[in-house]
């Protein structure tokens, strides 16, 4: 895959240590070799934002794949937390999770989320949606 | 629970207090109707005590005492005219009259006595009446007498009169004898003077002194018969004796006279008429004794009538005093009996608005204020709390049952909060250890699934079937996990009802439960469209279709859905021709984690039937299953659903072979 120079970082929040590793497996399968990294729960990933958007004088285009069940900080409250920052606030945020329930699906939804998507038959779906994430870090023009 | 029992002890051991309420109520209303009762039958026994003496006592004796008086009034008036009857068989029947009439008085009175009442009065009439009837039956005897008087007195007057005029008879016949003879011899004087002068007037003498004295007869006679019939007409005692001289006087002369008469055959004639006069008016009857008795016989009865009179008005006085008094008697009488019907009447409409406004009373005050409101209120509250809506407020009010029922409300409220919260978190519970469960097992199923990937050519073929178990068996607890989160979800989401093909629903679950088609599963009823909520009548099928797949013990076998529709109510029988389940089972297997065979045979998690009476039952529905393994293969489940509407519903039975 040729580089782009405006592709977006990933940032996978996930407190599971084989949930991350799956995913960078999934990547690597996929050959996407996006800088990518890794936060362990919400509280962690606000944190990293926040110094990667001082470092860089403006937040750089992040793609985050959030998990909801974490500790600290989960999933949701995270992303309340984006969306009343307005330095955060345009970061695409795709959930992944292990919960399939209505109220965590609509719950998330409803903090404007690009997509969700449960970790039920895992590798295929990882794949999947990591090949529809690489294309949307392509296609989509992320401001810098 | 031991709060429960504390108020249960407690509702025991209260007393009853609305229906103490309720029967001090009703005791008032009792007690109101019998005081009335009472009265009322007071009133009513003095009314029924008045109308019997006004209708046993008052009333007749008044007709017994108008009688008496009228029958007196009788008397009196048979009495009055007594003057008028002239026959003495007239005045018989007048005794007899009285008599009839004071008999019949005093048969009045006697009955009068037995009233008891004016007996005093009574018996001064009673008395005055056997005077009365003496002094009539005196007046009537004396009136008697004095006809019988009058008769003799006037028949001695016709007979004297008859004498007389017989007499006047012959007289005028010797004077007109006497006076042709004067005449015959005064005209012979005239042709023979001188002959026979001295005989002729010798004779004509002799016939001028008879001629006289035949006159003076007729005048003596004339004037005795004036005489006696004026003396008997009219008779004054002074004039009597004189008259009866005068009379005496007259006879003698015309005696003397008649002795001075020619001897001629009327002159007997006359003589024995003057002889029977003279025997009428002086000896024989004694005609002016006669007339004496009675004039005495008259001054006796106008004495006695004098006396008698007065004696009537006494006794008709009594007896209109009588009369009165027993007026008097109706009078009070009825007037009793008019002021225990007017108090009866009173009393009466003081009970009916005292127990019309003790019900007034009543039911506003207890019945309504007591009991409707606060059951209404409770009710509300009950209705509410039955409905799941556990905010709704308690009025708790009073310590009678409702106040209690209140109280237990209130308990059942804490109660059902508790179990709604302890619910909520069981759910929670179940979907958190679901949750935190699958994670690790998705890292387990990686982890293996990379180790069979990454060393795929040094992995020894016993490992790859260690692993390949490893993974089928952590397939297995994601299963159980996924259905556990089923059951526990059943009933959190109540997803909106919508229009559902109930035909291509039941083909769609078909083809995932049986996607080899190994089986025939057949659709059999009318396809219909159905308004309902689609996730639990999926899931339903969908668990009904797989169970029937699953639990087959044969390769192939023959799977039939039959859909009937009545009115709003869905029937759904899934029946197979499996092994079928024994009886002694049939209620197992819809409890949690429960399943017939080992799970290496045939995968389950046990959950499935359970989540089908879940769902049904949170549906208000009913599953029922028939089954009997030693009669016949198979096993029928039916679910019977209440629809929301039924949209459409096509004519005309179908048989879809789904799959």
């Amino acid at each position: 895959m040729p580089k782009c120079t405006r592709e977006a970082k990933f940032l996978i929040v996930d407190d599971d240590k084989v949930s991350v590793m799956a995913m960078q497996r999934a990547m690597k399968k996929l050959k996407i070799v996006n800088e990518t990294a890794v936060c362990t729960d919400g509280q962690h990933a606000l944190d990293y934002l926040n110094e990667a958007a001082k470092k860089e004088n403006g937040l750089p285009p992040y793609i985050v794949t959030l998990d909801l069940n974490m500790p600290r900080m989960g999933g949701l409250e995270f992303l309340d937390a984006i969306r009343s920052d307005a330095a955060l606030a345009r970061v695409v945020v795709f959930v992944f999770t292990t919960s399939d329930t209505p109220d965590d699906v609509k719950s998330a939804y409803s903090r404007n989320v690009a997509g969700y998507i449960v970790k039920e038959n895992p590798y295929e779906t990882f794949a999947a949606a990591l090949d529809m994430l690489e294309s949307y870090s392509r296609i989509v023009e992320l401001p810098v | 629970m031991a709060q429960w029992h504390l108020l249960q002890s407690r509702l025991s051991k209260a007393t009853s207090t609305i229906a103490v309420r309720l029967r001090l109520v009703f005791l008032m209303i009792g007690l109101v109707t019998a005081g009335s009762g009472i009265v009322a039958l007071l009133q009513a026994k003095t009314i029924l005590k008045a109308h019997t003496e006004l209708n046993q006592f008052a009333l007749p004796m008044l007709t017994l005492a108008q009688r008496t008086e009228r029958d007196l009034n009788a008397m009196f008036l048979v009495l009055e005219s007594i003057n008028a009857y002239r026959t003495t068989a007239e005045l018989e029947d007048v005794k007899t009259d009285i008599t009839r009439k004071t008999d019949r008085v005093r048969r009045n009175l006697n009955s009068l006595r037995e009233f008891d009442v004016s007996v005093s009065i009574i018996e001064d009439l009673d008395r005055r009446l056997v005077e009365a009837q003496a002094s009539s039956f005196s007046v009537v005897k004396h009136h008697t007498i004095l006809l019988t008087l009058q008769d003799e007195v006037r028949e001695t007057l016709d007979r004297l009169a008859t004498l007389e005029e017989k007499s006047q008879r012959i007289l005028d016949e010797m004077s007109f004898d006497t006076t042709s003879q004067m005449d015959t011899l005064i005209r012979s004087n005239d042709i023979d003077s001188l002959v026979f002068s001295q005989g002729r007037d010798d004779k004509i003498n002799a016939l001028f002194i008879a001629s006289l004295n035949i006159s003076s007869i007729g005048h003596g006679l004339d004037s005795i018969h004036s005489l006696s019939t004026n003396q008997g007409i009219s008779v004054n005692t002074e004039t009597s004796s004189r008259t009866r001289l005068l009379i005496n006087a007259k006879i003698q002369d015309v005696t003397n006279r008649l002795s001075l008469l020619p001897d001629v055959p009327a002159r007997r004639d006359l003589a024995r008429y003057i002889n029977e006069i003279r025997i009428l008016l002086s000896k024989e009857g004694d005609y002016f004794t006669r007339v004496l008795s009675r004039f005495q016989f008259e001054k006796e009865y106008e004495n006695n009538r004098a006396t008698h009179l007065p004696l009537m008005l006494e006794i008709s006085g009594m007896s209109t005093a009588l009369v009165d008094r027993t007026l008097a008697l109706v009078k009070s009488t009825s007037q009793r009996l008019d002021a225990a019907v007017y108090q009866l009447i009173w009393v009466l409409s003081v009970a009916f608005l005292t127990a019309l406004i003790t019900i007034i009373l009543t039911n506003h005050g207890v019945i309504e204020r007591q009991f409707n409101t606060r059951i209404k209120t409770l009710n509300h509250s009950v209705s509410a709390i039955a409905e799941g809506n556990l905010e709704y407020p308690i009025a708790i009010s009073g310590s009678d049952e409702l106040g209690d029922m209140a109280r237990a409300l209130a308990v059942f409220k804490q109660t059902a909060e508790d179990l709604q919260h302890s619910n909520v978190e069981l759910e929670k519970f179940a979907y958190v250890a679901a949750h935190d469960l699958r994670s690790p097992l998705r890292a387990i199923h990686d982890l293996s699934s990379w180790i069979t990937e990454d060393e795929e050519n040094t992995l020894s073929g016993e490992s790859r079937a260690y692993i390949t178990l490893l993974q089928e068996r952590v397939g297995r607890l994601n299963k159980l996990l996924n259905d556990l989160l089923a059951y526990a979800r059943v009933g959190q989401d109540v997803p909106k009802p919508e229009n559902i093909d109930l035909t291509l629903l039941i083909t769609e679950q078909a083809q995932y439960a049986d996607p080899e088609n190994h089986y025939q599963i057949k659709y059999i009823g009318d396809p219909i469209w159905i308004f309902t909520q689609r996730t639990p009548l999926q899931q339903i099928i969908s668990n009904l279709l797989n169970n029937a797949v699953k639990h087959h013990d044969r390769e192939n076998g023959n799977i039939t859905v039959s859909v009937t529709c009545v009115g709003a109510m869905l029937s759904l029988a899934i029946k197979d021709d499996g092994p079928g389940i024994e009886p002694r089972y049939q209620e197992k297997i819809f409890e949690l984690f429960q399943t017939l065979r080992p799970r290496d045979e045939v995968e389950g998690s046990g959950l499935g039937l359970a989540i089908v009476k879940k769902l049904t039952a949170r549906q208000k529905g009913k599953i029922t299953l028939f089954s009997n393994p030693v009669m016949q293969r198979g096993t029928t489940f039916e679910v019977i659903l209440p629809l929301a509407q039924v949209v459409q519903k096509t004519t005309g039975r179908k048989t879809a072979v789904a799959a």
